[in-house]
């Protein structure tokens, strides 16, 4: 519609200057401008149609042809047509009557027409029949002569957009990972069914030599029959089968835990004899974490001492479980174990591996010559303090003498160590000790020497407490101190409150003379 | 001939257990979980029963209580391991087990046990 408007705008104005051009004008005759129109099938909106003022006898003749047509007037006109090309034909079809142009379906004359024809050739909506020849020519000649070259390269749609690209192989990529990730775990589970289902199996045949051999062979028995004759109780196929020996393992050190007395020897002797033990060698030699502490807890469970050796090397492993197990295997079964594996531990020692080796040293140092002095040398302060703690839990007395050396280099964790050690054990020749902690920077120190003081304190420890109450202390510190100054000497207690008569001390006196009070 | 149900999810503990008491020339019935266990005092009618108490689908504790209501006579021996289960243990005896036989334990102390339970 726009471009309709447009057109009939441009036809207007350019009316006005179209006598003036008439030296440039495209058409000078009527039939110059029919014989262009012609060479045309369509102009955009120039139609044409024929007018007549003949005799109704023609025109019913051509109404029989099946040509339609208006009557106006005593004028007759014929349909209007749209095909320049066919303009000729029908013409002859339409003798006599007279051509009438239609632009924009409005009557116009040979000037009118010229105009219009004159503004669509200026704007390219039409182009003279010998120019477009000429144009298709030299279109023509031009590809002719240059060689073609692709104004950009081929470019894909993929890699035209890097993001989208960058994208859609992500998105792959994860697919792909997904479906990796999927077999994999499918693969492993089947894996794992499989040797699961196997391990049940093979449960099933160890169980009855296993038996037999417990119940019908007694100890002196079981150590004459040779290593070959053992396996012949067990299936022999399998027996080659890692998987059948490891079942065979783990049931035997199942036993062994659940079992007493002679069936424990046996067990054992079987477990060597049947040359389990290359298993647990294998296993010590592993680059694998958790072979390798499999491997120990065989050690420590069948009393292996042979791989004493093998297992001391993993006593200062980085990794916890291995450390752990190989030092309580040593504390276990090393007949002459002295701590040198503790003390050369580089590692902290935490506090549930020092609650797992007290428990198997509370075992076994009535039968073991254990060096605990030899720790107070490491240069591993946690394991300094589990020396300390040793002394106080075991009550060694014996070895005040290597604290009182150890305090002259220790931490303050220690010095809090060593004092908790000497209350509990009652160390009264330490008190000069204890009364130069009560003057200490460190608040753990300190509290700790406050609290020692009390059972163990002297007048000099009065004198201290003292002296620590006159700098009006916070109120938990003043309690701690009075609590202990009570407890060391009710007179010196109440001789100071009676000359330091507030109401914080009165309240703190009341709470540690009343017997329901003290405790809260 | 007496009959014994052991009831233990260890096979081859229950496989030891069973080896040792045939050698004595009890008759053994062998089940591996509570709910077996339950069936089979049900169905078998043992004169003595050995139980562990920690067990998949039902405790030892059902079991005994079970086996007390239904058939009070039939004495009861408890296999299984004092240092973990000491509150389920003391229970145990409270709903009037025969013995206690703690793990790890000695086979023929078992069956010592047995023969002294079946008296």
């Amino acid at each position: 519609m726009s471009r309709k408007l447009f057109h009939i705008f441009c036809f207007w104005i350019s009316g006005f200057s179209a006598f003036a051009q008439s030296y440039d004008s495209l058409f000078t005759s009527e039939d110059q401008l029919v014989s262009e129109l012609v060479q045309h099938q369509e102009i955009n909106s120039l139609k044409y149609r024929f007018l007549f003022a003949d005799s109704p006898k023609s025109i019913d003749s051509l109404a029989e042809q099946g040509v339609n047509f208006e009557s106006v007037g005593s004028d007759y006109y014929s349909e209007i047509f749209s095909d320049w090309s066919k303009l000729d034909s029908i013409q002859q079809v339409f003798q006599g009557s007279e051509l009438e142009f239609l632009i924009y379906d409005e009557p116009s004359d040979f000037q009118g027409v010229i105009t219009y024809l004159e503004t669509l050739n200026s704007t390219g909506d039409f182009v003279l029949a010998s120019a477009m020849a000429s144009s298709n020519e030299n279109i023509i000649l031009e590809a002719v002569s240059s060689h073609y070259q692709a104004q950009e390269d081929y470019k894909s749609w993929l890699s035209s957009d890097w993001k989208f690209s960058a994208v859609l192989i992500t998105i792959f990529l994860f697919l792909l990972g997904s479906v990796g990730m999927v077999l994999f775990l499918l693969i492993l589970k089947s894996k794992r069914n499989r040797e699961e289902e196997l391990q049940k199996v093979y449960d099933e045949l160890v169980v009855d030599p296993l038996t037999s051999l417990l119940f019908e062979k007694d100890l002196a028995e079981l150590q004459a029959i040779g290593s070959e004759e053992l396996k012949s109780f067990f299936p022999n196929a399998p027996f080659q089968k890692p998987l059948f020996r490891q079942v065979l393992i783990n049931r035997i050190i199942g036993l062994n835990k659940k079992m007493k007395g002679d069936f424990k020897d046996k067990l054992k002797h079987i477990y060597k004899k049947l040359k389990l033990t290359d298993d647990t060698k294998r296993l010590l030699g592993s680059k694998k974490w958790s072979d390798v502490t499999t491997g120990i807890v065989q050690v420590n469970e069948m009393d292996l001492v042979e791989f004493l050796l093998d297992v001391k090397k993993h006593t200062n492993s980085p990794n916890f479980q291995v450390r752990n197990q190989a030092g309580a295997t040593l504390l276990n079964l090393s007949e002459n174990v002295d701590l040198t594996f503790l003390k050369e531990q580089t590692y902290p020692l935490s506090e549930w591996q020092q609650m797992h080796y007290l428990r198997i040293i509370k075992y076994v140092q009535s039968s073991k010559a254990l060096k605990i002095s030899l720790l107070f040398q490491s240069e591993n302060q946690s394991v300094r303090e589990f020396g300390v703690k040793l002394v106080k839990i075991l009550g060694r007395l014996d070895l005040l003498e290597d604290l009182r050396e150890l305090t002259k280099r220790a931490s303050p964790e220690e010095i809090v160590e060593v004092l908790n050690t000497y209350g509990a054990l009652g160390a009264h020749m330490e008190i000069d000790f204890i009364n130069s902690c009560l003057k200490s920077d460190n608040s753990e120190i300190r509290d700790m020497a406050i609290s020692v003081s009390a059972n163990l304190g002297n007048e000099e420890s009065e004198k201290i407490l003292i002296e620590l109450l006159s700098s009006n202390p916070e109120i938990p510190l003043r309690k701690h101190l009075l609590s202990s100054l009570f407890r060391l000497n009710q007179q010196v207690f109440e001789e100071y409150i009676t000359t330091n008569y507030q109401a914080e001390n009165q309240a703190i006196k009341k709470e540690l003379i009343d017997p329901i009070l003290q405790h809260v | 001939m007496k009959k014994i149900l052991i009831i233990e999810d260890d096979l081859l503990i229950s496989s030891l257990v069973q080896f040792r008491l045939k050698k004595d020339g009890y008759e053994t019935i062998l089940v591996k979980d509570g709910n077996e266990g339950i069936e089979a005092i049900n169905t078998s009618n043992p004169d003595l029963i050995i139980t562990d108490v920690m067990m998949p689908f039902k405790s030892g504790i059902e079991i005994i209580n079970h086996a007390k209501r239904n058939f009070p006579d039939t004495p009861i021996i408890v296999l299984s391991s004092l240092g973990e289960e000491e509150e389920v243990v003391l229970e145990a005896f409270h709903l009037g087990v025969t013995d206690f036989v703690p793990k790890p334990f000695n086979p023929n102390e078992l069956a010592l046990r047995v023969k002294r339970a079946l008296k």
